[in-house]
């Protein structure tokens, strides 16, 4: 109950200093553009007749999910170590508030205010979608929404786990930045240096693989790529965790390791 | 007299863009064909070609629309031509498109509507076969148009938001 009551703290503080307005009009706006450049400018839209409806959710997921780690850091990074050097974590702790009560409750907090605004944001942009383009699918559509929410949701686990651990503003915002390096762009860029060396490139152009399956589950583990097939078009493995259900444990882990190795060592930090 | 207050203004200010976006629609383009010729002429007709052309048959008109299609291996130096601005035969050759109106829902759909957009034709010209592939394609609106719209959608967003942290400001 306890870690509620700090959670709709969080949720409308955030309303307040615009966070949620902010986010929610940013994802907006970057949808439409995603959207309006698919459906009308670019060169692939001449063959429009040839879409599945299916097939632009997931695109729009894969698009918006550049995006959504850089909001996700953002909404989370300064959650805790912020009110450690303002004073207030300690006047927080003095109310009858668990330590596990603060790190729930702001984590529930962000959390809200980013689902609040990927639903949002995918709401105003779905009407005109629906109402412009026989593309729409509302199933597809709303399982992009929900996807794009989850992923949103792990990164502000990660940024908050971040936040617990450091101590002053400054370095949890470099750490912030380095998050958002390492899972929109080192993550890839240094498993493309592996596959260079397991694979041949002559290979991958007709879809056959010889990268071992391990590979797939280490390029899946990035909370960005949770929900993708990453595996190529004509592969063939029975690997349980490249199944699509095992996105949830990825995200799951993502979840609860980051918060739960923070909360041990918040549970153990002098706060002064 | 009371003042209406900003964030009224600024929620009816979106709310009418958005409106406007939602109620008007970009401009219909007529369907149209997409060409490019092959640059390497065969001695021999190819296999897989839909139809085959011998020049002189030709019209000067088709003729000259013939000559005038980009030769180039390169998929962006086509050129587009409304259908109904086609000189026959080729208005007759063109593919004529899917009749549904529907978008596919299955692949094995796209894959037969995929036959149905594009033409393969050769034309035999002093013992030369030249082959020319025609895609039937729904061109895309003008620039102006969508970017017109995509404004307004944003300028409704704008709208919207700073109307809405006005309103959370005074009401929290």
């Amino acid at each position: 109950m306890s870690a509620l009551t700090i959670a709709r703290k969080e949720f409308e503080d955030a309303l307040r200093s615009r966070a949620f307005v902010g986010v929610t009009m940013l994802l907006a706006i970057v949808l439409v553009i995603l959207l309006y450049f698919q459906l009308y400018v670019d060169r692939s839209a001449r063959l429009s007749a040839l879409w599945l409806p299916s097939s632009i959710g997931p695109w729009l997921t894969e698009q918006l999910l550049f995006l959504i780690p850089v909001v996700g850091t953002l909404l989370g990074y300064k959650s805790i170590v912020g009110e450690r050097e303002s004073g207030s974590l300690k006047l927080l702790l003095t109310l009858p508030h668990s330590r596990r009560d603060v790190i729930l409750g702001k984590f529930l907090g962000r959390a809200m205010v980013m689902v609040c605004s990927v639903f949002l944001a995918f709401f105003v942009v779905g009407v005109q979608f629906a109402a412009s383009s026989e593309l729409f699918s509302i199933t597809v559509y709303a399982t992009a929404a929900v996807k794009t929410a989850l992923v949103g949701v792990t990164f502000v686990a990660i940024a908050i786990a971040f936040s617990t651990t450091l101590r002053s503003s400054l370095l949890a915002m470099w750490g912030a930045f380095g998050l958002m390096v390492l899972f929109v762009f080192l993550w890839d860029s240094v498993l493309t240096l592996v596959k260079s060396f397991l694979e041949p490139a002559s290979n991958d152009s007709v879809g056959i693989s010889e990268l071992p399956e391990w590979f797939y589950l280490l390029k899946r583990f990035n909370p960005r790529h949770a929900f993708a097939d990453v595996t190529p078009p004509l592969y063939d493995g029975s690997a349980f965790y490249l199944e699509p259900w095992f996105s949830v444990v990825i995200l799951v882990v993502w979840l609860v390791v980051p918060l739960g190795i923070a909360y041990l060592h918040f549970e153990r930090s002098d706060l002064a | 007299m009371k003042r209406p207050s900003l964030w009224a203004v600024l929620l009816l200010v979106g709310l009418l863009l958005y409106a406007v976006v939602l109620v008007g629609s970009l401009p219909a383009q007529d369907p149209a064909v997409e060409t490019q010729r092959d640059p390497n002429s065969t001695a021999e007709p190819l296999e897989h070609a839909d139809a085959t052309i011998h020049y002189e048959n030709l019209s000067p008109s088709a003729q000259r629309w013939f000559d005038d299609v980009p030769q180039s291996d390169n998929q962006y130096e086509t050129t587009v031509t409304p259908i109904k601005k086609l000189p026959e035969p080729w208005l007759s050759i063109a593919p004529p498109g899917s009749e549904a109106t529907a978008p596919p829902t299955t692949e094995a759909e796209v894959q037969r509507r995929h036959t149905k957009i594009q033409r393969i034709v050769q034309v035999e010209r002093d013992g030369r076969y030249h082959s020319i592939v025609l895609i039937r394609i729904s061109p895309r609106p003008p620039l102006q148009a969508v970017l017109l719209r995509l404004g307004a959608i944003i300028g409704a967003i704008g709208a919207f938001g700073f109307g809405c942290q006005r309103w959370l400001t005074r009401t929290l």
